[in-house]
C-alpha cells in the first residue's frame, strides 16, 4: 500500500478539494476492503457508509497528522478504520468469537463439508469465497484485523502494531494464533 | 488486493504456505460503486468547515477602534444591564434573619403572667426563696425598730414584732449543725 504524497495532505488540510479527492481515490479501496473482510457480509449494504464514516473522521482530524513522528498516513489512516470497524460492531451487537473455541450465545457459525474440493476449483468460487468469511469471523476482532491487515492489505508489521497500538510482538502472536485458528477451519479445503 | 506473498526462507516451497495462501485468493470484495468516491469527496467538502481568513489589516482596524473610542467615548450607546435573577438561594440568609427579628419582636411584645411565672421561676431556680426574702427584709426593717423610743414596735404587715436588740444580741446561740460534705458526719 503506497502512502499518500505529504502535499497531498497538507493541501487537503487546508481545505483543498482536489487533494482530498486524491487521497480518497489512493485509500478507498483498500479501506472499502477491509471494512468489508472485517464486519462480514451481514452489513454488505452498510459497507460502503461505513468507509465514508471513516473517511470523514480521517478528514476531520487530518489537521493534527504529523508526519514528523515517523508515521505513515496510511497507518495513521488505519487506526481510523480500525477504531470506527470496532465501534461498528459494539454498537451493533455482532456476535464475537474466542479462538479457544468457546463462543458466544449470540449464535455460531457453520461451516459447509468442503468434501474434495480445491481452491483451483472453478466451481469452489464464491462459495469458498463465503466459507472463509465465515472463518474470519469466527476470530476475536483483534486477531481478525490483525490478519487482514497482514494478508490481505500487506500492511508491514510495524505498521500493524501502529494501527492497533499494541507491541510488534503482540502483532505476530495474533498473527500466529489467527492463521492457525483459520487453516483448522478451513482444513477440508486445505488438502494439497 | 492479493493475500501477501510468502516465501519460505531458503527457497523451498511450503506448499501448506502455499494453498493457505491459494485459498485466501478466493476470498475476494466486491467494487466500490461508481460514485462512491464522488459522494464521498462532496460529503468530505460539506464536513470540512473552513474560517474564513483574517484579513492583513485586521488588529490595525481593532486598535483604531479601540484608540478613537478611548478619546471620544464609543460611538455607541450600550445598553444598561439587566439585572440579574436573585436565585432563591441567595435569599436565604435574609429570610431568615427577618424571620429570626419578628420572632424576637414577638416574644417582646407578648404579655406575660407575672403572677404565674415569677414563682415557678423562683421555686425552680430558689427552692427557699420565700424565706430568704422575708429574712432580707427583716434585717433591714430591724434596724428601725431598734432606734424607736417606745421600744414597742408597731407590728408590721401583721407579723408579730420581731425582739428587742440587747446587748447580748450578738452572742448567738452556738450553730448546732453545720453544712457537712458528702461523705463527712454530721457533728
Amino acid at each position: 500500500m503506497e502512502d499518500v504524497p505529504l502535499a497531498d495532505i497538507r493541501s487537503a488540510a487546508a481545505g483543498d478539494a482536489d487533494a482530498s479527492r486524491r487521497i480518497v481515490e489512493a485509500l478507498h479501496r483498500p479501506v472499502l476492503a477491509t471494512v468489508h473482510r472485517f464486519v462480514g457480509r451481514r452489513f454488505a449494504e452498510d459497507i460502503e457508509d461505513i468507509a465514508q464514516e471513516v473517511f470523514l473522521k480521517i478528514f476531520k482530524a487530518i489537521d493534527r497528522f504529523d508526519p514528523d513522528r515517523g508515521v505513515k498516513f496510511t497507518t495513521w489512516a488505519f487506526t481510523f478504520v480500525k477504531n470506527h470497524c470496532f465501534d461498528v460492531l459494539k454498537k451493533r451487537r455482532l456476535p464475537t468469537f474466542s479462538l479457544g473455541g468457546e463462543e458466544d450465545e449470540a449464535g455460531t457459525w457453520e461451516l459447509e463439508d468442503a468434501g474434495a474440493r480445491k481452491p483451483g476449483d472453478t466451481a469452489l468460487n464464491a462459495e469458498l469465497g463465503q466459507q472463509i468469511e465465515a472463518a474470519l469471523q469466527q476470530l476475536s476482532p483483534d486477531h481478525r484485523m490483525v490478519f487482514v491487515l497482514r494478508e490481505f492489505e500487506q500492511m508491514d508489521l510495524k505498521s500493524i502494531a501502529g494501527v492497533m497500538d499494541c507491541s510488534e510482538g503482540t502483532v505476530k502472536s495474533r498473527l500466529h494464533r489467527a492463521k492457525e485458528a483459520l487453516k483448522d477451519k478451513l482444513r477440508p479445503y486445505l488438502q494439497t | 488486493m492479493s493475500p501477501s506473498d510468502h516465501r519460505p526462507a531458503q527457497g523451498t516451497p511450503d506448499p501448506a504456505a502455499e494453498a493457505f495462501q491459494a485459498l485466501l485468493r478466493q476470498h475476494t470484495t466486491p467494487d466500490p460503486s461508481a460514485g462512491f468516491v464522488e459522494s464521498t469527496a462532496v460529503r468530505i467538502g460539506m464536513h470540512q468547515i473552513s474560517a474564513p481568513e483574517v484579513s492583513a489589516d485586521f488588529v490595525d482596524r481593532v486598535m483604531d477602534t479601540l484608540h478613537t473610542d478611548a478619546l471620544v467615548g464609543p460611538r455607541f450607546d450600550h445598553p444598561a444591564p439587566l439585572p440579574l435573577a436573585t436565585p432563591w438561594r441567595a435569599r436565604a440568609p435574609g429570610i431568615v434573619a427577618a424571620t429570626l427579628l419578628a420572632a424576637a419582636i414577638l416574644i417582646a411584645l407578648w404579655p406575660s403572667n407575672q403572677g404565674m411565672a415569677g414563682p415557678l421561676i423562683d421555686q425552680q431556680v430558689f427552692p427557699s426563696a420565700g424565706a430568704n426574702t422575708f429574712n432580707r427584709t427583716l434585717s433591714l426593717i430591724r434596724p428601725a425598730l431598734s432606734n424607736s423610743s417606745s421600744g414597742d414596735a408597731e407590728p408590721i404587715l401583721h407579723m408579730p414584732p420581731a425582739p428587742p436588740l440587747t446587748a447580748d444580741a450578738g452572742a448567738m446561740p452556738p450553730i448546732e449543725e453545720q453544712p457537712a460534705f458528702r461523705g463527712q458526719r454530721r457533728r
